[in-house]
């Protein structure tokens, strides 16, 4: 299995640790990674907000790229899939549009011969819980609150890969691995990750019902598919902690770095001391 | 003109009967029209309590042409862009598409005044600087930008750790050619915005 690796900016810093547990599960499972030549930043949310079409040319830049090297194109953070995703298919399906914005890219031109996959459904749809039937280290025992976020499952794909009001994959996922999944009504409602430098206090009133909710159903840690809703539930919990004047401590993992830990993958691969709140004491029992 | 000043009632000259048709032109469909005014959207909005009017309103807004308040309107720039709207819309007009291209809008005209219209300005600037995003610089211009040096030592706390977690570059990433994005971006806007 071999696909297209477009990190984006995220994981070349601030979700270092989601890059580096994604690598290391991908080369435990027998996935293939090629760093996609001369990436650039998909725009987020921000681009967008300036400008519509120029958030579209440079998420068509990057599927250009993508699709010279003939593969399906995986993208971990949620908010480059989503402007790639979306890009994709509303290229795919406007001729003009698709027109209009390969003239703005001149050299470069998006074809619509690749496919935009997250890494949590390229583990679910491609290599299948069946592949983890024999797990090393299964969580047993381990509380986890899965937290999906907005732009994983919405807008809604043309075709969908999981349901936007309820999505079920990273539940699936977590109880192949053998932990505990605490339901709780927050897991699609969103951190605020979008304003959370020019309206911090937004955020953390979100964030802050959410670790709550997480937190009164007695999960132990959070897990999340996204470096901003990492960022926005991790960096900024103390902030939450001084509001609502109470200790939370839940830290935030990404998926792949609990996928790593019941591959068991050494933990010294996984990142884990680079979370800000420590998931140390949590994961001593599994 | 009591009534006008409380904002509960229309001024006909006040309206721009294009508005709607230009809102659509910057949104790419014109599904706005089929908006029944049924609120799903501003009860499904995690931010509608931050909001002066929330989508449902400024959808009628948009269709009575109230151009101006809907532009200078700090509600778009609470929009999280979550698409809880969008996913639940029974008519499915993109709202969230729509918010997103009033802020176009709104940023275009020089009608946006809300601090994150600042921060995606800095953004998209040191996003076509170097080709990927450099976070530092876009703090620290952002910061400056809005209270200066102590907008900036409030958030020195939260940095330090972010630099010893290893979450920060010290150095910027650029893609080969510094100048494509810039190129892309001058071409897009010489197609004069819009969709169509």
């Amino acid at each position: 299995m071999k696909y297209a690796y477009y990190p984006g900016c995220s994981l070349h810093a601030s979700a270092a640790e989601y890059d580096i547990s994604w690598k290391a599960v991908c080369e435990r499972l027998d996935i293939q990674l090629v760093e996609m030549e001369d990436w650039s930043c998909c725009g987020t949310v921000h681009a967008t907000s300036v400008d519509r079409l120029l958030a579209m040319a440079l998420a068509a830049r990057n599927l250009s790229i993508a699709e010279e090297t003939g593969l399906e194109v995986a993208v971990p953070c949620s908010g480059c899939y989503k402007n790639l995703r979306t890009t994709d298919e509303e290229l795919k399906e406007d001729a003009d549009l698709r027109e209009r914005i390969n003239g703005s890219l001149q050299r470069r031109s998006f074809k619509g011969v690749t496919a935009v996959k997250h890494p949590l459904y390229i583990l679910l749809e491609d290599v299948g819980l069946d592949g983890l039937a024999e797990l090393p280290r299964p969580l047993h025992g381990l509380k986890v609150a899965p937290y999906y976020g907005c732009v994983l499952t919405r807008p809604a794909a043309k075709q969908p890969v999981d349901d936007a009001e309820d999505p079920q994959g990273l539940d699936r996922l977590l109880e192949a691995l053998g932990a505990e999944v605490v339901p709780y009504p927050a897991k699609t409602k969103c951190c605020g990750g979008a304003i959370l430098l020019s309206h911090t206090d937004v955020s953390v009133d979100l964030t802050g019902q959410l670790l709550m909710q997480a937190k009164e159903a007695e999960a132990e840690c959070i897990a999340v598919a996204c470096p901003m809703c990492q960022m926005a539930l991790d960096a900024y919990q103390s902030q939450v902690e001084r509001q609502l004047g109470t200790k939370l401590a839940l830290p935030v993992l990404y998926f792949t770095q609990l996928l790593g830990l019941a591959l068991g993958v050494d933990r010294g691969r996984l990142g884990l001391g680079r979370l800000v709140v420590s998931p140390a004491n949590v994961l001593a029992k599994v | 003109m009591e009534a006008s000043s409380t904002g509960s009632s229309l001024t006909i000259t006040d309206l721009d009967a294009r508005f709607r048709d230009e809102v659509a032109k910057q949104v790419g469909k014109l599904d706005l029209v089929y908006c029944f005014q049924c609120g799903m959207c501003s009860g499904s909005c995690p931010t509608i309590g931050r909001m002066e009017h929330g989508p449902r309103r400024i959808m009628q807004m948009i269709r009575l042409g109230m151009a101006d308040k809907v532009l200078r309107s700090n509600d778009l720039w609470y929009c999280v862009s979550c698409y809880s709207c969008t996913a639940r819309c029974p008519q499915g007009v993109q709202v969230t598409d729509v918010m997103a291209g009033l802020r176009n809008l709104s940023i275009a005209k020089g009608l946006a005044t809300d601090k994150e219209a600042k921060f995606s300005r800095v953004f998209v600037e040191v996003l076509q600087r170097y080709g990927r995003m450099y976070e530092p610089e876009v703090l620290v211009r952002y910061y400056m930008s809005q209270a200066g040096v102590s907008a900036l030592l409030k958030q020195a706390g939260l940095g330090l750790t972010m630099l010893r977690k290893g979450k920060i570059g010290l150095r910027p990433e650029r893609i080969n050619d510094t100048d494509e994005l810039s190129d892309i971006a001058a071409r897009i806007r010489s197609n004069g915005g819009g969709r169509s």
